[in-house]
């Protein structure tokens, strides 16, 4: 399979750049997530992969082939971008609709609608259903062709935290089995638990690509209060980790540049010192979002 | 093509207005076929005409009474079908079904034209089924054996399968719905006929000729002045032309527009 391939990618509305120069790779068997804040040009980039909106220079293709072209679409890409639907029509004729093009029969949708929860309300229409249970008959349109790549806008807009674990289960496994997943989300713990990739983007252009170990997230700082800081120093010299004395509004503490906060514990029990707090500040995604915006201003 | 066009039927059918549309087709149809054939009753009693049910202008025109009224219900029809994917934000998942969107575009004008044929069927049905009574009781004939009979009733179920595609074109070409169908609705039955009549009661019969409703009576050979039928209509098959430009020119300008735009 190939990947998805956005290369040097311009979109211009009325002279106003929505996309710059971006290039990308989504890599077939991962889950990459599509990071940037609002107006980032994230739903412009994905709509112009699936050809609802026409590049002004450069390309975004599946392989090298452009999503029109490709020969049967619904079978090759599954798209969530809006939730859109007519209110009137029932879920199940939604789908029913969409099966006539990728060669689905009524029963591979009953059974998506089973999959997704929503046989119950298969028959309802649209019109009566939740914010969560639209994304989840979207979800199932994108499956409908069972497709290699799927590209999500914003997925778990609207779903309650039962669903956004569904989503994430749904998703590893999709990716598991060798195909690729494209996925935007203002989520950024969501992205963090499901992501291998992150591409992030602020103002239509690139700020980094790269796989999430690469991150290294789990390598944060241990932050111990003492009784006692320069035995408390002496003591954690042993470690071989660097150590910075800080305070804040609670008072003095120490940094300590590790995330093994039992190391740190029982060397400062094997010395003796009273612990009032040790803690492991983890790095997270949103941090790494928010420095990497910063950098880039 | 076939999984395309199966779509679009599939469209039309998961709503209610379809059904909406055919009822209020044959109803309105059956009150509008009963006008001409009530007038040439009436002119029959009076003596103005000798035995009226047997004027193959007159029968033609109590067949197709209903086109006038059919043919505005089957615009509403072609402009729903497009209008409400704009409306409801639909058109980007049709789309994304069918890229190619001259192809996803004809899917949707043969499941219309499918869909206007039925309507044309049920409206001239109803206009045969009020024929019979006066028929019957004015000692006349349905002229069922004479080919223009049923050219002008084949004409006449392709003539409101045409209107359709008017209503598409409006529907393409004037994104809101509503708007669209309020411009639709004013055209057809309102600027449409009313410049029709101008032009019947002035007595300018190529002008006349020229108009959807001047085109439509001389396609389908129908005399009755109830119709503002013009003194010296065009051949059928000419009328039938101008009729196709008339209903092909809004979609084709439509679906060229759309090819290229982006779908917000």
């Amino acid at each position: 399979m190939s990947p998805i391939i956005v290369d040097r990618l311009i979109k211009s509305y009325n002279g106003t750049l929505a996309v710059h120069n971006l290039s990308f790779v989504v890599q077939p068997g991962r889950v990459t997530g599509f990071l940037g804040p609002n107006g980032a040009g994230k739903t412009t980039t994905m709509r112009v992969l699936v050809g609802l909106a026409t590049p002004t220079t450069g390309r975004a293709t599946f392989g090298d082939v452009a999503y029109a072209d490709l020969p049967r679409p619904q079978q090759t890409v599954g798209c969530v971008l809006d939730a859109s639907f007519h209110p009137a029509r029932s879920g199940r004729n939604h789908l029913r609709v969409l099966a006539s093009t990728a060669g689905a029969n009524d029963r591979r949708v009953d059974a998506l609608l089973g999959e997704v929860g929503l046989g119950d309300v298969a028959r309802q229409s649209v019109g009566e259903y939740s914010m969560g249970m639209r994304q989840r008959l979207a979800l199932a349109a994108a499956m409908l062709g069972n497709p290699d790549y799927l590209i999500l806008d914003e997925p778990a807009n609207g779903l309650d935290p039962e669903g956004i674990r569904w989503l994430r289960t749904v998703l590893r496994d999709f990716a598991a089995s060798g195909r690729a997943v494209l996925i935007s989300s203002h989520l950024l713990n969501e992205i963090e638990a499901t992501a291998d990739d992150i591409v992030v983007i602020n103002r239509g252009r690139l700020l980094a690509q790269m796989p999430m170990s690469e991150l290294k997230l789990g390598e944060g700082i241990t932050r111990a209060r003492v009784s006692d800081m320069r035995a408390a120093l002496q003591a954690l010299a042993a470690l071989g980790a660097d150590v910075q004395t800080a305070a804040d509004e609670h008072g003095a503490y120490l940094r300590i540049h590790s995330h093994d906060v039992g190391q740190v514990g029982s060397a400062l029990f094997g010395s003796g010192i009273v612990v009032d707090e040790l803690v492991t500040e983890r790095r997270d995604l949103e941090q790494e979002f928010f420095s990497m915006l910063e950098s880039s201003r | 093509m076939s999984g395309v066009l199966r779509a679009d039927l599939r469209r039309i059918t998961t709503t209610k207005l379809w059904w909406v549309a055919l009822i209020c087709i044959f109803v309105l149809s059956a009150g509008y076929a009963a006008l001409p054939a009530t007038v040439a009753w009436l002119q029959g009693r009076a003596g103005v005409a000798t035995s009226p049910f047997n004027d193959p202008g007159i029968i033609r025109s109590i067949y197709n009474g209903g086109n006038v009224l059919s043919r505005i219900l089957a615009m509403v029809v072609g402009i729903v079908a497009i209008g409400s994917e704009y409306r409801y934000g639909t058109l980007a998942a049709s789309y994304l079904a069918t890229p190619r969107r001259v192809r996803m575009l004809l899917g949707k004008a043969g499941a219309l034209l499918i869909f206007g044929l039925i309507y044309g069927i049920v409206s001239v049905a109803a206009g045969m089924l009020v024929a019979i009574p006066f028929v019957l009781a004015n000692n006349g004939s349905l002229l069922l054996d004479q080919p223009a009979t049923w050219r002008s009733i084949i004409l006449g179920v392709c003539s409101i399968a045409l209107w359709t595609m008017i209503g598409m074109g409006i529907g393409i070409l004037i994104k809101n719905m509503l708007v669209a169908l309020l411009v639709g609705i004013i055209l057809g039955f309102l600027v449409e006929p009313i410049v029709s009549v101008v032009f019947f009661v002035k007595r300018w019969d190529q002008l006349l000729n020229l108009m959807p409703t001047g085109a439509t009576n001389a396609m389908l050979q129908i005399t009755s002045p109830v119709l503002f039928a013009a003194q010296h209509p065009t051949p059928w098959w000419l009328a039938g032309l101008i009729l196709a430009t008339w209903c092909l020119l809004p979609v084709i300008a439509g679906m060229l527009s759309a090819v290229r735009r982006d779908v917000a």
